[in-house]
């Protein structure tokens, strides 16, 4: 039946209410209810559930209220077929269930020799009203055939309403920071807890089963949710072997041009190429099947280049004693010369890569299942200047970027009312760096200036590693690990209930490996010399000046650079090991149905988080509760009109984006040294003994720096309050879902959720901010002043999101169909990141980068948090986003279709808000900060500003987009062979808007006057505008063709 | 088959409120409405965007009146506005440092009211008024400096209009099926407009310029409204409930 065929494409993306409350995220739910003719419910009535997803029939049977349901199952398409004696049996088939749908099937049975063989309730199974968490369903033929953004995580996101994309281009789902979204394939977290994002695609596009975005989790089984949550669920294999073959094509030059693109510019031709592959079938059959995939991309190799300095780099050096710079420049003689290495050589750097994804499903017995799924893939640049700074071709070397994740899944049903799920997962990420020149063994770091060593920063140096990059001798790995089990019960008892009870462990680590090579040592050396005979270096030393600001020999830790003669060294003594943020969490979650009409559900769950640093130091730990409520009302009894009410207070937790900031690693303690190996001190003795010329291993032998020159003591100064919690949401929603005979539906959705407990960092030139840090090295360094940075949770950070959210499904008849989705909604509050990981104040100054409030001078000073962080419209508010797209399909032959998809697409600007700020009034401070805080290498005066945000909110430019694409599936004449394939064009009007149009207020430094900065103001509205990323994508297609069996 | 009069019958009343008891005369709807304006007055994007929530009342067998509670939004794209004449005694802002850059936009909160006939086959025509209020935004950045530098302004807001409209719309309505219908409406949208104008190199008001934050105000600084109307044909998608 075409209709039957057709009508999954678009009822495949399902609006959930508000998840499933007793679901894992990896399977669904089937219930319902059987009744006679006359309308009373058939107790005893066999429920037969059948699918290619399950190792055989499920069978159930209804209760005394004609009710029964079917949890764990897989994903997919399933048959339910019921018989009792003395009626005639029926069946629905072609139910499609995606992650967490928990989808309601009402059977009425017919006496025997009735002429109707097959009644079903009206509005059954177009929304289910026990889902309670809100968000949207991407089956694979949804994601295949809409123009999305992409077949994986970002297309679903960018589909579902109550998401945007945030300013750094990740996606945030109702306002909350890309922090606390969590992305899972087979129940395992994904994402890179410390860097915060994906890093590697995590599931083929054809081995996508499901997709389920979470806009709002109700139900308490999940934690760690103050924005929402992506779910995927790859295929499983299955008693049929099948499998695709695909080639992903697209070409640059496919491009339009847009007003970035310059009149001479030339696409490149090369077509690029990427094969997807995958495998599913039995092993053994009804026990064992597998699923395999792997991605195939040809190696890719590019020319790139060497830094190259300027000419002036032959620049004599300087240290301002004339016999010692006469005996610098003259160099060491015996055929030595200034070293430029290999400066400004081209090279060719490769670059490949393997993927590997598989899943293992085994059934012990039809009621017990086992999976176990993983992905492993690599990136490695050959050839490659990792440093950014290599001088010379035998530094360059290989790096690689590692991603692997295995979940292992157990499903079981224990007895009609009782089923139990357990997982264990992990993921992790290794980032592997190459160390330089092999003959240097990874020891340790040298950077050599090159040029003039004379005036400092003058732009005539050219500086990198020659030898040793030693970024990291040993990788640095980020991963999590992950347990929960859980024990479903669904007793009847005045109503049906559904009861889950578990717990959840999730573990997120980071191990940042070794910083500057084995030793931890990086060594600045002024210049160097190189004999082609010998082929030895020989390096420039004097000793590091008591007084360095007499002479020219300008160095500068902090940038990594040393502009003069005299070595130095930076030693790192920080700790190396592995940190951890831990969440243990109990929970219990009830969803009683009280009658057809009415839905009540509340749960409770308690986490217990934990901060742990390197050395096993306990950072921070707390206990936190989330609890929900919900409430719906059916008023027919058959949902098709939902009325739902949500609250909830989520707890979130401590995780390594966060505490990455305050974890130690080699680079958290530091103390520089200077070279003190000469016989003479510049400015006293002859040249001869101020200078020498000597080898590496004199260069970088650490007893020749025995001159303390500073330190830094990360340890101390991040001070976390005692009682530190992790920020928290509450939510509350109210939700009206109208569901449709023929699938269509509709659902409006308000929404108003708030930040709470948001952390605030503090710092100030007072007490008990300013402390004395010991020297960490011991090496006799006199102590210094350091300022400390508090966190704490604040109420004086503000966050709050509100919307109208809307979704539809219109199915126009058996090939046309249109869907979408439209969001107004508002974020504001004075925070602008919704936590502190990269936060800041509103239009604040965005290179402060983390929230600054210096709580004591400026209360003393009268002013407050708004002078410095005023609220308003925050960076990733999206006032309106709207989503809608046209499906037609058109049959192909007997089991063939071709799809063609059109979708618009509006996103509003982001808000930008004239920002100014100016020092505030020294003689207000009362006491002179600077002269009180001498030795803390930063000045109060250049610190304490006041910020004036509120000069009017802006927005920048709009988008639209129109895409489309088609997508066919042809079969073949032979062995269930189909054609399949897609091509598509985003942006087919090319619609290209500038997005970044305003600047900020600057001094104009001609007369001092503050002005307004406008970015490119004398090319603005012209058709060339230099730069880059000044103008949204132009129109590009891909295209992609392959078979599938 | 159906009469039409019947269609409009059966869309009006069979379905009118079905989950809150016994068929109330009312029908509840959901509206989401996409639009075309193409007048390039105030540069306002083509677009238009909207939702409403309505509710039908059928009066006899072929006429029902409609009541809707309705938010439209018309998004503005970002211009460079013109270089106003200098101030007497001024010389010309010198363009290659000067910029003015503005977007506009339009939204409003209003209360549809139409009437609908029964045509054939499906087809309605309706007919109304949209009455309620519109606001108009401009955000304005200037910077204008002449090339002798005796002057320099920079000037900027976000100043709104907000003003009672009243708007006729008519157009076609066709019964996709008893659960929703498509709307083709042609309307009359009124708005107020504001323009920001300044002239370059006018004395200054208020505000130091030497000091951050301090909104500086020029001598004949102000707002210019006009009245418009603005033509847009609208598509709407009806979810009945």
């Amino acid at each position: 039946m075409l209709r039957n065929r057709l009508f999954p494409i678009s009822s495949s993306i399902l609006f959930l209410l508000v998840g499933a409350p007793v679901q894992a995220q990896e399977s669904a739910i089937l219930h319902g209810v059987v009744k006679g003719q006359d309308g009373q419910a058939i107790p005893e009535a066999r429920i037969a559930l059948e699918s290619p997803a399950l190792f055989g029939p499920r069978i159930l049977f209804t209760n005394k209220n004609g009710e029964w349901r079917a949890p764990l199952l897989p994903i997919g398409s399933f048959k339910v077929t019921v018989t009792k004696e003395g009626f005639d049996s029926t069946h629905r088939s072609d139910i499609r269930v995606g992650i967490g749908s928990n989808v309601r099937i009402d059977l009425t049975l017919m006496p025997i020799k009735s002429a109707v063989v097959e009644v079903i309730s009206a509005h059954g199974a177009v929304i289910d009203k026990t889902q309670v968490n809100s968000g949207a369903n991407f089956s694979a033929e949804a994601m295949g055939e809409l123009p999305l953004v992409d077949r994986n995580f970002y297309g679903a996101l960018d589909m579902t309403a109550g998401t945007s994309s945030s300013i750094d281009g990740s996606y945030i789902i109702r306002g909350g920071a890309a922090t606390y979204t969590n992305f899972r394939v087979n129940g395992a977290e994904v994402k890179d807890d410390y860097a915060n994002g994906l890093g590697a695609t995590w599931a083929i596009d054809d081995n996508i089963e499901d997709a389920q975005v979470v806009t709002s989790q109700v139900n308490v089984r999940f934690g760690r949710a103050l924005g929402g949550a992506v779910n995927i669920v790859t295929k499983s294999g299955s008693n049929t072997f099948e499998g695709s073959l695909r080639v992903k094509l697209s070409r640059d030059d496919w491009k339009a041009r847009t007003p970035d693109t310059t009149a001479d510019a030339k696409w490149a031709d090369t077509l690029n190429r990427e094969y997807n592959v995958t495998l599913r079938g039995p092993i053994l059959k009804d026990r064992l099947w597998f699923a395999v995939g792997t991605i195939l991309k040809p190696n890719q190799a590019w020319s790139n280049s060497l830094g190259r300095f300027p000419d002036e780099a032959n620049a004599p050096m300087q240290t301002g004693v004339a016999g010692v710079d006469a005996l610098l420049n003259a160099g060491p003689g015996n055929g030595y010369q200034i070293a430029t290495f290999d400066n400004g050589k081209y090279y060719t750097e490769t670059f490949d890569s393997h993927y590997y994804e598989g899943k293992l499903t085994g059934a012990v017995t039809n009621d017990h299942i086992l999976e176990l799924s993983f992905v492993d893939q690599k990136q490695v640049y050959s050839n490659d200047d990792a440093s950014g700074q290599a001088l010379s071709l035998a530094s360059l070397g290989s790096r690689y970027n590692k991603y692997q994740m295995a979940s292992l899944n157990y499903k079981g049903i224990l007895s009609p009312m009782a089923f139990l799920e357990g997982r264990y997962t992990t993921s992790k990420t290794t980032w592997g760096q190459d160390t330089g020149d092999p003959a240097y063994g990874g020891q340790e770091g040298v950077y050599v200036q090159v040029g003039q060593a004379g005036a400092p920063d003058n732009g005539l140096q050219g500086f990198g590693l020659p030898f040793g990059f030693a970024l990291g001798a040993s990788p640095e790995v980020h991963g999590n690990v992950s347990a929960a089990l859980n024990l479903n019960l669904a007793p009847q008892a005045a109503g049906s209930h559904d009861i889950d009870l578990g717990f959840e462990y999730f573990d997120s680590y980071t191990d940042n490996g070794e910083d500057w090579g084995k030793r931890s040592l990086r060594f600045d050396v002024g210049g160097a010399y190189y004999n082609p005979q010998t082929r030895g270096y020989l390096f420039p030393t004097v000793n590091y000046p008591n007084n360095p600001s007499d002479y020219y020999v300008y160095h500068s830790p902090d940038d990594g650079h040393s502009y003069g003669a005299a070595p130095f060294v930076r030693q790192a003594l920080g700790p190396k090991g592995r940190a951890h943020c831990n969440q243990v969490g109990a929970y219990a979650n009830e969803t009683w149905t009280i009658n057809p009409n009415i839905m009540v559900g509340a749960g409770l769950r308690i986490d217990t988080n934990k901060a742990t640093d390197v050395d096993g130091r306990t950072m921070a730990k707390s206990t936190d509760p989330t609890y929900s409520f919900i409430f719906r009302w059916d008023p027919k009894g058959d949902s098709t009109h939902l009325l739902t009410f949500t609250a909830a207070n989520n707890a979130g937790n401590f995780n390594q984006a966060l505490f990455g900031q305050f974890t130690g690693k080699k680079t958290t303690v530091e103390v520089d040294r200077g070279w003190s190996a000469n016989a003479a001190e510049l400015g006293a003795g002859a040249p001869g003994q101020v200078v020498r010329f000597v080898d590496y291993q004199t260069l970088v032998d650490l007893k020749n720096y025995n001159r303390v020159v500073s330190f830094v003591d990360q340890s101390t100064r991040n001070v976390l309050a005692s009682d530190l919690r992790p920020p928290r949401t509450q939510e509350f929603t109210l939700g009206y879902k109208r569901g449709y005979a023929d699938q269509s539906r509709v659902g409006v959705t308000l929404v108003y959720r708030q930040w709470l407990d948001m952390w605030a960092q503090r710092w100030d030139f007072a007490d008990p901010y300013v402390i004395t840090v010991q020297d960490p090295s011991r090496s006799g360094l006199p102590a210094m002043q350091d300022i400390t940075r508090r966190y704490d949770n604040s109420s004086d950070l503000q966050r709050e999101y509100k919307a109208v959210e809307v979704e539809f499904v219109k199915n126009l008849g058996p090939r046309w169909s249109v869907q979408g989705n439209y969001t107004y909604s508002r974020l504001t509050g004075n925070n602008d990141d919704g936590d502190i990981a990269w936060g800041g104040w509103r239009n604040n100054d965005p290179t402060m980068g983390t929230i600054m409030w210096n709580p004591i001078v400026l209360k003393n000073m009268g002013l407050s948090p708004a002078d410095y962080g005023a609220s308003g419209t925050l960076a990733n508010n999206q006032s309106q986003k709207a989503r809608l797209a046209l499906l037609h399909v058109l049959p192909l032959g007997k089991n063939g279709r071709m799809t063609l998809a059109l979708m618009a697409s509006y996103d509003s600007g982001k808000p930008w808000s004239a920002r100014n700020y100016a020092a505030i009034d020294q003689t207000k401070w009362g006491t002179d900060l600077n002269a009180s805080y001498p030795n803390l290498g930063v000045s109060p005066d250049a610190v304490y500003r006041q910020y004036y945000s509120a000069l009017g909110a802006y927005t920048f430019n709009d988008t639209y987009n129109v895409d489309f694409k088609a997508t066919w599936d042809v079969p073949l004449s032979f062995a269930n062979v189909h054609f399949i394939g897609d091509a598509s064009i985003a942006n087919i009007f090319n619609v290209t808007m500038p997005f970044s149009t305003y600047g900020s207020f600057t001094n104009d430094s001609s007369n001092g006057r503050t002005q307004l900065f406008m970015k490119n103001p004398a090319y603005w509205g012209t058709s060339h505008v230099t730069g880059s990323s000044y103008y949204t994508a132009g129109r590009s297609a891909k295209f992609s063709c392959g078979f599938r069996f | 088959m159906l009469r039409p009069i019947h269609r409009l019958t059966l869309a009006v009343s069979l379905f009118s409120l079905p989950a809150f008891g016994a068929e109330p005369p009312i029908q509840l709807g959901l509206v989401l409405r996409a639009g075309y304006s193409p007048a390039k007055q105030d540069n306002l994007n083509a677009s238009l965007l909207g939702l409403g929530v309505s509710g039908d009342y059928a009066l006899g067998s072929s006429l029902a009146l409609r009541g809707e509670l309705a938010y439209f939004y018309t998004p503005g794209r970002t211009y460079r506005a013109d270089l106003q004449a200098p101030a007497s005694g001024q010389t010309a802002p010198d363009p290659l440092r000067s910029a003015d850059v503005r977007k506009n936009k339009l939204e409003g909160l209003v209360l549809r009211f139409s009437a609908i006939r029964a045509l054939s086959s499906g087809w309605s025509i309706q007919g109304g008024l949209q009455a309620g209020n519109s606001r108009f935004t401009q955000e304005y950045v200037g910077n204008t400096i002449n090339s002798s530098r005796s002057y320099q302004d920079t000037y900027n807001g976000v100043p709104t209009k907000s003003a009672l409209s009243l708007s006729p719309f008519a157009g076609l309505q066709y019964d996709v099926d008893r659960d929703g219908a498509l709307e083709l409406n042609l309307v009359g949208l009124s708005y107020k407009a504001i323009d920001f104008r300044h002239t370059p190199g006018a004395l200054l008001v208020s505000g130091d310029p030497a000091k951050p934050g301090s909104h500086l105000v020029y001598a004949g600084d102000h707002l210019e409204e006009q009245s418009r109307m603005r033509l847009a044909i609208e598509f709407s998608y009806r979810f009945r409930f």
